[in-house]
């Protein structure tokens, strides 16, 4: 009976946390985004989970009138969303940033003046507000072929679409990764990061690579939300609520570590879930914010210590 | 001349680079003590480290005797050991006369005392002595820079210095400008207050310190006199490449 | 005593009597669902006046002041049902103890800047409301307090009688945010200016930052406790919602939309919004999106909020008017 009965809490664990990795997958796509804006353009975004919820509203849209696999449109959702956040960027945050940099007249401060914040809290509530008016407060399910599908890892099986959602989200963050170390674009999205001043005096052309970080990180939010379609149920609340997730993640990853965040994303799942296997999933939300508070105060430069 | 300010073998490191490499000197009663060095030579770091705003990796500071390495600014301007920033940082959303009010306020404690009346009437002479006094009402952000530069001294004035330390107080002021900044600085170390000049502008430094300190790659490399200064061999390898003529003082 | 010359009370005093004046007249003509409405708007004041301490005066962006309500509703609720104190005294208890969790909370932020305080006090409005929900030996969870006894009544006073209630609201709302008003205008407001203006400055002129960020928290989730008790006893029904983050945005949005950095203008901004959202009762869907336009428009073209635009008629030698220029940041008034 005691054999068992350890492999059966080994087993659950073991359950956990892989289905912990592949929520972290979600976490870490986005919360990646979320450090990649806050990183080059020192911009807090807090309507970044939004752009997830877009991702996923516009991958079920696609879904219904094309009916194809929502894991091939997805991507194309997710490039609209892109382009979205670009239009927000030009008409919002610009000009804003060309106002106040008039009247401070201190670059390094720009960002994180409290409009900017406002401004995309506003931003925020009002696209939250828009997917509710539009898509009301049903949720949504986005069925894939796969649905039926079921892998058997060992004594655990899991669902076909978790799979292929744990493999787009690891292979969309290798990508990035890969993009991020060894492209001359990538690594001045780094330097920016690291050093704006330093990294502007080697050339690097800091309007041209905030619209792009800005692409690519909404895009990833945005691809990581058609992806999600299959797994859980889509609200209109979904980007609120995930939105403080990323931040979570992009402060355990260190505060302008860019690739931490992706690492921080994946610890963040597995935390919540052995959490709320523990504790009760009542607690499961705020054991990110616990660990994010506690980060701030003792350990600001990142829970895990990735190298950047 | 009793020695008021102690720097000792201080080190600092930011990552792998040193800024600072076991420096040490003192600086005495009343005297006015010029530092220079080529940018980046860590001027402005030791500062920071003299009045708090950065922890030393080794090293101690010691004012008046007392050990301050590593206490907060704000209780070390209690002490009358202040400072100004190279890039003024008044409070640009008040009036001049509140920035100064403001360091009366803290001086003299927030609860206590001293009336609003004549608290003004104080922080009304420490505007006339940097010569700001008709721009009391003005807001801080529509004064031009060399305002700005005065606000900032007499800001540091109100809080009834002992060792004041200037950190660029002439940068990007014309020579007019300049000329009224180094009759304020005569008449604060008329006042017997000690003074910490770091600058780049040589006429300025020459002219009103007695003793300097050359400070390169976080190291001090020269300690005398202007005139030792110029002459001395590693000074000017230091500044190799950059002309300067040291007249008049 | 902190700065206050008896002129600043000279000026201050006459406009807080001209505003219970005013006020005092309203039940004269209007509705019992005017009277009503007024009576949330006067607990709204005094939340977003209460915010704007944060935010408006120390820079400090508070997602999570609703929690700070909510502990102040439900800790006058249970300690007048379960313990049976006289809620007279839980409202004052209920103050205090929201203070303590302002303190709590100000503490772990002493040390953080922008976005990191700011997602931290999101953080801790989400703890809160998931404790209110969960402990439900304590809170009765989602299914919230009904039954909450009102204020007992004195001499001929009964606090029952909606018009009684609607002068003890105003009274505690305009008393409330004199006393904040004479706070900011205070050398206690004016040092917390200066550390919004310039952190740095202020700590080398001899400010210990954390002590005035920490007494600005204080002071701030006080009166949202003692503004979440007098909402308790006069709806007398409280549930976790309360302290959710849309109740932090709503409050958020009437202190942005009246003006940061006045008190007043918050208040003006609660005022104007708590009559828009009864307006727009039936378009309760379209709510989100119309404060969120609000938002987005106010930080993009008038920063100053709806004060500013009041002020722009008012003389600007005026005392009380003398620190609204954050948000002008020298586009209007450059001098004096």
């Amino acid at each position: 009976m005691e054999v068992i009965t350890h492999l059966d809490i080994v087993s659950s664990i073991l359950e956990q946390i892989i289905y912990g990795l592949m929520t972290g997958g979600i976490y870490a796509m986005i919360g990646v985004g979320l450090s990649m804006i806050f990183g080059v353009m020192r911009l807090s975004n807090f309507a970044h989970g939004e752009f997830y919820m877009l991702g996923a509203y516009l991958t079920y849209v696609l879904v219904s009138y094309m009916k194809f696999d929502p894991y091939v449109l997805a991507p194309l959702a997710a490039m609209f969303v892109g382009f979205v956040g670009i239009i927000i960027n030009k008409i919002l945050i610009k000009p804003l940033y060309e106002e106040i940099g008039r009247a401070r007249g201190t670059a390094a401060f720009y960002f994180q003046d409290l409009r900017f914040i406002l401004m995309t809290v506003g931003i925020s509530i009002f696209l939250y507000d828009l997917a509710l008016v539009v898509w009301k407060p049903i949720p949504i399910r986005v069925n894939t072929a796969l649905s039926d599908m079921i892998i058997r890892v060992g004594p655990l099986s899991f669902g076909g679409q978790r799979i292929v959602t744990l493999i787009i989200a690891i292979t969309s963050l290798i990508t990035l990764y890969i993009f991020l170390k060894k492209t001359r674009i990538g690594k001045a999205i780094r330097a920016l990061s690291q050093n704006p001043s330093a990294a502007m005096l080697v050339g690097v052309d800091a309007p041209k690579i905030y619209d792009i970080t800005v692409f690519i990180a909404l895009m990833l939010a945005g691809l990581a939300g058609g992806i999600v379609g299959p797994i859980f149920n889509l609200y209109p609340r979904m980007g609120l609520d995930v939105v403080p997730k990323a931040f979570v993640v992009v402060i355990l990853g260190g505060i302008g570590n860019i690739i931490g965040s992706i690492y921080a994303g994946f610890f963040l799942g597995v935390v919540e879930n052995l959490g709320g296997y523990f504790l009760g999933t009542e607690y499961r939300e705020v054991i990110g914010f616990v660990l994010m508070i506690l980060t701030l105060w003792l350990r600001p430069q990142g829970l895990l210590g990735i190298r950047r | 001349m009793a020695e008021i300010l102690r720097v000792s073998n201080i080190w600092k490191k930011f990552g792998g680079l040193i800024a600072l490499r076991d420096v040490s000197f003192d600086v005495r009663e009343g005297e006015i003590l010029g530092i220079i060095g080529p940018n980046g030579a860590g001027k402005t770091t030791l500062f920071n480290i003299i009045t708090g705003f950065l922890k030393p990796d080794q090293g101690r500071v010691y004012f008046y005797n007392e050990d301050i390495t590593g206490k907060q600014p704000f209780e070390l301007a209690k002490k009358g050991l202040v400072r100004t920033f190279q890039l003024v940082k008044p409070f640009l959303g008040m009036s001049v006369l509140d920035n100064v009010l403001i360091a009366l306020y803290m001086r003299y404690g927030v609860l206590k005392g001293l009336s609003e009346d004549e608290l003004i009437k104080e922080a009304r002479e420490k505007l006339s002595f940097v010569g700001l006094l008709h721009r009391e009402n003005l807001s801080a952000d529509a004064l031009p820079h060399g305002e700005k530069k005065k606000l900032e001294i007499a800001r540091a004035l109100a809080l009834n210095p002992k060792v004041l330390l200037l950190d660029e107080p002439v940068g990007g002021l014309t020579t007019t400008e300049i000329d009224d900044i180094i009759r304020v600085i005569e008449r604060i170390h008329a006042s017997g207050v000690a003074i910490i000049i770091i600058e780049h502008n040589m006429r300025f430094i020459m002219r009103l310190s007695k003793r300097i300190i050359v400070l390169n790659f976080g190291k001090i490399i020269a300690e005398g006199s202007p005139e030792e200064i110029v002459s001395n061999q590693e000074v000017i390898k230091a500044y190799l490449g950059e002309r300067f003529i040291a007249r008049g003082k | 005593m902190l700065g206050l010359s008896s002129k600043t009370l000279k000026e201050t005093l006459p406009l807080y009597l001209l505003g219970i004046t005013v006020f005092s007249l309203i039940p004269l003509f209007a509705s019992e669902y005017i009277i009503h409405v007024m009576i949330i708007t006067f607990i709204y004041m005094i939340l977003a006046s209460s915010l704007d301490i944060l935010v408006g005066y120390t820079g400090a962006l508070n997602l999570g002041h609703a929690a700070f309500f909510a502990i102040g509703a439900y800790t006058s609720t249970l300690l007048s049902m379960r313990v049976g104190v006289s809620p007279w005294l839980g409202l004052i208890i209920g103050g205090f103890l929201s203070m303590i969790f302002g303190i709590i909370i100000g503490v772990p932020c002493l040390r953080l800047r922008g976005p990191y305080l700011a997602i931290s006090t999101l953080g801790f409005g989400v703890i809160i409301y998931v404790l209110l929900i969960n402990l439900e030996w304590l809170t009765r969870g989602p299914l919230g307090i009904p039954g909450i006894p009102p204020l007992p009544g004195f001499g001929s006073l009964n606090f029952t009688n909606r018009i009684t209630y609607y002068y003890f609201a105003m009274l505690m709302s305009l008393t409330s945010i004199l006393i904040l008003k004479l706070l900011t205008i205070s050398r206690f407001g004016k040092i917390l200016i200066a550390i919004r203006e310039d952190e740095e400055a202020a700590k080398a002129i001899g400010v210990n930052i954390a002590f005035y960020r920490l007494a600005a928290f204080m002071i701030s989730s006080f009166f949202a406790g003692l503004a979440g008790g007098i909402y308790a006893h006069y709806v007398r029904y409280i549930n976790p919602d309360l302290s959710a983050l849309g109740e932090s945005i709503s409050v958020l949005t009437k202190t942005l939309l009246g003006g940061f950095g006045t008190i007043i203008g918050p208040s003006i901004g609660a005022l104007v919004l708590t009559f828009l959202e009864e307006l727009l009762r039936p378009l309760l869907e379209y709510r989100f999106l119309i404060y969120s336009l609000i938002i987005i428009l106010i930080v993009r073209f008038l920063p100053g909020g709806l004060y500013s635009i009041l002020a722009r008629y008012l003389s600007t030698q005026h005392s009380i008017l003398a620190y609204f220029k954050w948000w002008s940041y020298g586009r209007d008034l450059k001098s004096k």
